[in-house]
């Protein structure tokens, strides 16, 4: 690459265009090669491929019957293909099936890998697999290689074509060339011998010859016009060198006189000057600075201040901020600085730069140093105890306020401001304190507040620590203390604190606390605290009086152990012990309590998780209310229900006495009747003259056929006693008659008294009976009401139904029904008053009985309630009936439901139970 | 992974290429499917442009279900081929292809008259088949299935034998 740029143009083009054509040509020869080599493989796949069909046609049938040898002279006619190095013959399942190989020394060719179809291009060979198919049947693949040497050979024909070709396009290139670059190196020589010759001989009058109009044209007028333009000034500027050295010689001889009046001046000075020029150079110095920074002499004498600024520089602690503000104010020669050097020893000096002007102009600078160390020392402590003092009076929480004797303020802090809300500006320190008498403007009481105060600056030395009360409720707490200075009082110094919020949490805490306190001891429920041990912290009155303490506080410490039997109490602690582990609080627990002493009650208990401010769980609280007597009515609850329902039941039974009684006052009357008529007959009865007519005959005892024959009495009486004979037999058959009838009647009252002892004797006893009967045994316990009434009873009854049922239950519910139906029947008085019992099997195994009446019938409001306890529509009803029959009904497992169609609709009762008890062990 | 994928990949490949072991029957019904695709029938062989070429097996037939594993799905020239099991000597007619099994042995001479006219390809395992006027005989030879054809018998029954089937048959017969 020098030897380029160090070559002449003439040299450089003729490479260029050399290299240029080589370049096109040897990518156009590229490009062809590569072209070649494309179609020239396209072509040989094209032929390998033609081959393989040919010989995977000549191979099918010695595949196809299993003839390796067959195939293997069909592949040994690949001999006429020079570039075939081998073939081989895999049959479908990849089994390789024949071989032939070229050399025959099996290292030039070994069979590849099989593979169905395809091919693949390497540097040395080309591999086909070419799919052998016959009659439309892939039966195996043929394999071919082929070498390359046909490729390598063309392509070292085309090598040695190119090389001849570049090497006579490069003559003819080199030829053309040398001719055509002289069109364009020719003048530019000419211009470069011409630039020569100006620079050689300071001659600017030469000129060059311009020979053509095209840039280099431009160039040579260019270069001429330059030339012309220098020559002017070169004239120009040799005239004014000569006056300006005149003008030299007079200033010198001014400026000798100055200096020497300067240095002594410089020598006077309590600083150490140093004056620099323009270029740096050391112009004036004096004495001073020599001593202050220890600097010889020699090394000042002569030259440049960089025989001294490093000098300088060692000495200092912070040398770069020091060497860039010598460059800043060099760079800018008009600034002036002053500013404060630290040295290494210790010292503090004061650095003034000054520039130095002459005639308006910068023509150097003046250094100052003066030694301030122990100036800066003095003002560094000051300020660092000034901070000190400032800190501290900003970082108080109390407002301050400090006045000297005068009463002018001499200290304050912003807190103090904030406190007052005083205005900024009458703050100044030094001017009379304005501030405490803004203040006492907003104190409750202004005029106690003044008294204070001017009573402590009568007392310059008094101390007062005290509250005041603002008007806006808050309240300060202050300390006045004296001001003192070497035990002189100086001043005063007054402290203020705003305690508010401190007084308003002391009376909030005092009013929750006796909150707390009236509800411990005043509330009802019993309110306890416990620690996390379950020992009792805090617990409300009532608690105590619960376990026999007069004061709350005997409580504390103690546990429920002391108070509880262990049934009880450990079951609380342990509740206790799992809120707080888990923080989860019991809600309105019912408990059992049982006392030490044996008292048994019971409480409603909440208890929660005791949380102090951290929300860590330091214990538990809860709430128990005394249940006790909700516990007891609860208890007397449940045994007025068992009475009712025992109630009921008996209802029930009377309402089946009822009927009885009924039944047998009816059989009462015929049997009245017939012990009338009896006893009538036996009062009217000619009984008593058999006894006439036997005294008759004692009478005549002696003459008794005299009496006979002659008494005219006598003579009657045989007639007498047969009538009355027969009289008295026709007597007695009506007597007997009667009284098998009065027998019949007793009989009677016997079967009904029997059926009702029946019916209430057999109580929760399970029998096997005829429904159809049990409908006929209601019936006729209703019997003469029905007739009495004229209700014409319809049976619909399936009478082969038996079912297992407590009796009674059942006889009760239809005696009930059959008699709401009647007395349905007479309210609602239809033409024709029509009572129906059904009895059928209804679904599964339930039998259904209904019992339907065209009477009054139900308004559909009273539907729901027909069944509550104590509903009647009834006058002298006294709702037990239909209530006592349905809790009967599901005592069979059953149910009674009604239907009715509204007013004057009737209703239809239906009481459906299953034919055996679900559950024999309950029934 | 791919490493594991390529081994097992290999062991797959290795397992398919070691050579299955035939039977000599298996390979003898390879071969009778294999005739079909280089005999030619005269088309009037055929029913219809696609009826099926027709294989028959008389005397013990020792292929059990090779033969009809071998052709099964297969098809030549757009024709099925079919296995017809052959229960009368009128059956015989309607094969293509006649297998004489060498049980036949003593009837070959009266099976053959029967059959040479017709265009059957006979084929058969028996010696001096070819020379009794069958048309290929499967003979056994280092323990291989070879072939031999009577070039002369297939033409008399206008059959069409290939000359590539005759470059893998042991002898060939071509006048009698």
């Amino acid at each position: 690459m020098k030897l380029f740029r160090t070559a002449s143009i003439q040299r450089k083009q003729t490479l260029i265009i050399l290299l240029t054509a080589a370049v096109a040509l040897l990518l156009a020869c590229a490009a062809f090669a590569a072209y070649e080599v494309i179609t020239f493989r396209k072509a040989m796949l094209n032929r390998l491929v033609t081959l393989g069909e040919i010989v995977g046609d000549n191979s099918a049938v010695a595949m196809d019957f299993n003839d390796p040898k067959a195939a293997e002279e069909t592949l040994s006619a690949l001999k006429k293909q020079p570039n075939v190095v081998g073939a081989c013959i895999y049959l479908k399942n990849g089994r390789l099936f024949a071989v032939y190989d070229r050399a025959g020394d099996g290292k030039t060719f070994v069979s590849p890998k099989f593979q169905m179809s395809g091919h693949s291009f390497s540097r040395n060979d080309l591999v086909l697999f070419a799919p052998i198919d016959y009659k439309g049947e892939v039966i195996g693949t043929v394999c071919l290689v082929s070498d390359m040497r046909e490729l390598y050979s063309r392509l070292g024909q085309y090598a040695l074509i190119v090389a001849a070709v570049f090497l006579l396009a490069m003559s003819v290139a080199l030829l053309l060339s040398a001719g055509l670059q002289r069109l364009i190196s020719k003048p530019i020589l000419h211009l470069v011998q011409t630039a020569r010759a100006v620079a050689q001989d300071k001659n600017y009058s030469l000129r060059a010859v311009k020979t053509s109009e095209d840039e280099l044209g431009v160039l040579v007028d260019g270069f001429n016009a330059m030339l012309t333009r220098v020559q002017e000034n070169d004239e120009a500027l040799r005239t004014a060198h000569q006056d300006l050295e005149r003008r030299v010689a007079d200033r010198t001889k001014e400026l000798a006189s100055s200096v020497s009046l300067l240095n002594a001046t410089l020598e006077a000075s309590a600083d150490g000057i140093l004056v620099v020029d323009r270029k740096d150079c050391v112009g004036i110095y004096n004495t001073k600075l020599v001593e202050m920074w220890g600097l010889p002499p020699e090394n000042l004498a002569a030259g440049g201040d960089e025989r001294i600024l490093p000098l300088v520089v060692s000495q200092l602690k912070d040398s770069e901020a020091f060497l860039s503000k010598v460059r800043e104010l060099y760079a800018n020669p008009g600034a002036r600085s002053h500013d404060v050097l630290e040295l290494r020893d210790g010292r503090i000096f004061e650095r003034d730069s000054e520039p130095q002007m002459l005639n308006g102009e910068c023509v150097g600078r003046v250094w100052s140093f003066r030694d301030v160390t122990e100036r800066k020392r003095a003002e560094v402590e000051l300020a660092s105890s000034v901070s000190l003092l400032n800190a501290t009076l900003e970082s108080t929480a109390d407002g301050i306020l400090v006045v000297d004797l005068q009463d002018n303020i001499s200290g304050f802090n912003s807190k103090f401001v904030e406190m007052w809300g005083l205005p900024r500006e009458k703050m100044v320190l030094g001017q009379p304190d304005r501030a405490l008498h803004i203040s006492v403007a907003q104190t409750k009481d202004p005029e106690a507040f003044i008294s204070k105060i001017r009573e402590l600056n009568e007392h310059p030395g008094a101390e007062l620590h005290d509250l005041v009360e603002l008007r806006d409720g808050r309240i300060f707490e202050f300390d006045s203390q004296p001001q003192r200075l070497d035990g002189e009082c100086v001043g005063r110094v007054w402290s203020f604190r705003e305690i508010t919020a401190r007084k308003r949490v002391e009376a909030e805490l005092a009013e929750t606390s006796s909150l707390m306190e009236a509800l411990l001891a005043n509330s009802l429920d019993h309110i306890y605290f416990k620690d996390r041990e379950s020992r009792f912290v805090r617990c409300s009155n009532t608690m105590a009086a619960k376990f026999g303490k007069a004061d709350a506080r005997a409580l504390e410490g103690k546990t429920d152990f002391d108070f509880f039997l262990e049934e009880h109490a450990r079951p609380a602690f342990e509740d206790e012990q799992e809120i707080m582990r888990t923080g989860r609080p019991i809600i309105s627990k019912a408990e059992k309590e049982t006392y030490a002493d044996g008292r048994v009650s019971w409480a409603l208990t909440t208890k929660l998780p005791w949380h102090d401010k951290a929300e860590n769980i330091i214990g538990t609280f809860g709430i128990s209310k005394d249940i006790t007597a909700i516990k007891e009515a609860e208890a007397r609850l449940g045994q007025a229900h068992k009475d009712l329902v025992e109630t009921s039941r008996q209802a029930g039974m009377a309402e089946v006495a009822t009927s009885v009684l009924h039944n047998v006052g009816n059989v009462l009357n015929s049997v009245n009747i017939s012990s009338t008529l009896i006893s009538d007959k036996i009062r009217k009865s000619r009984v008593g003259n058999m006894a006439k007519a036997a005294a008759l005959i004692l009478a005549h005892k002696d003459d008794l056929p005299g009496f006979f024959t002659r008494d005219a009495k006598g003579q009657q009486l045989p007639d007498y006693l047969s009538n009355l004979a027969i009289h008295l037999a026709d007597e007695q058959e009506e007597i007997l008659q009667e009284l098998s009838q009065l027998n019949a009647n007793i009989e009677h009252i016997k079967e009904i008294v029997a059926m009702q002892q029946n019916y209430a004797r057999v109580s929760g006893i399970l029998e096997s009976l005829n429904l159809a009967d049990l409908i006929e045994d209601a019936l006729r316990m209703n019997a003469g009401a029905l007739e009495r009434h004229q209700v014409r009873v319809v049976r619909e009854l399936d009478r082969t139904l038996t079912v297992t049922v407590e009796k009674h239950k059942v006889l009760q519910i239809l005696v009930n029904l059959i008699r709401n139906a009647k007395y349905a029947l007479d309210d609602g008085a239809p033409p024709e008053k029509r009572m129906t019992l059904r009895l059928a099997a209804g679904a599964g195994d339930q039998v259904s009985i209904s019992v339907i009446d065209n009477g009054v019938g139900i308004p559909a409001e009273n539907l729901t309630r027909i069944f509550n306890h104590g509903f009647t529509t009834r006058k002298a009803g006294h709702g037990f009936g239909l209530h006592s029959g349905g809790l009967a009904a599901r005592e069979l497992g059953g149910s009674l439901t009604v239907q009715s169609d509204g007013p004057g609709q009737g209703a239809c009762f239906t009481l459906e139970f299953p034919r055996e008890p679900r559950n024999k062990a309950t029934a | 992974m791919c490493l594991l994928l390529g081994t097992l990949l290999q062991i797959n490949w290795r397992s398919e290429a070691q050579p299955p072991v035939f039977t000599e029957y298996q390979v003898k019904a390879l071969f009778l499917l294999n005739f079909t695709k280089y005999v030619d029938w005269p088309a009037t062989a055929f029913g219809q442009a696609d009826s099926p070429i027709t294989i028959g097996v008389i005397g013990e037939n020792h292929f059990g279900e090779d033969l009809k594993k071998a052709v099964e799905g297969k098809s030549v020239n757009g024709r099925k081929i079919v296995i017809l099991p052959l229960e009368s000597e009128s059956d015989w007619s309607k094969c293509h292809i006649l297998f004489i099994s060498a049980s036949e042995k003593k009837r070959l001479p009266e099976i053959l008259a029967k059959v040479c006219a017709l265009p059957i390809l006979t084929v058969s395992e028996t010696d001096q088949f070819i020379q009794q006027g069958g048309m290929i005989n499967f003979t056994r030879k280092d323990g291989k299935v070879r072939l031999e054809v009577n070039l002369e018998s297939a033409r008399q029954a206008e059959l069409g034998i290939s000359s590539k089937l005759l470059s893998v048959a042991d002898a060939v017969r071509r006048k009698p």
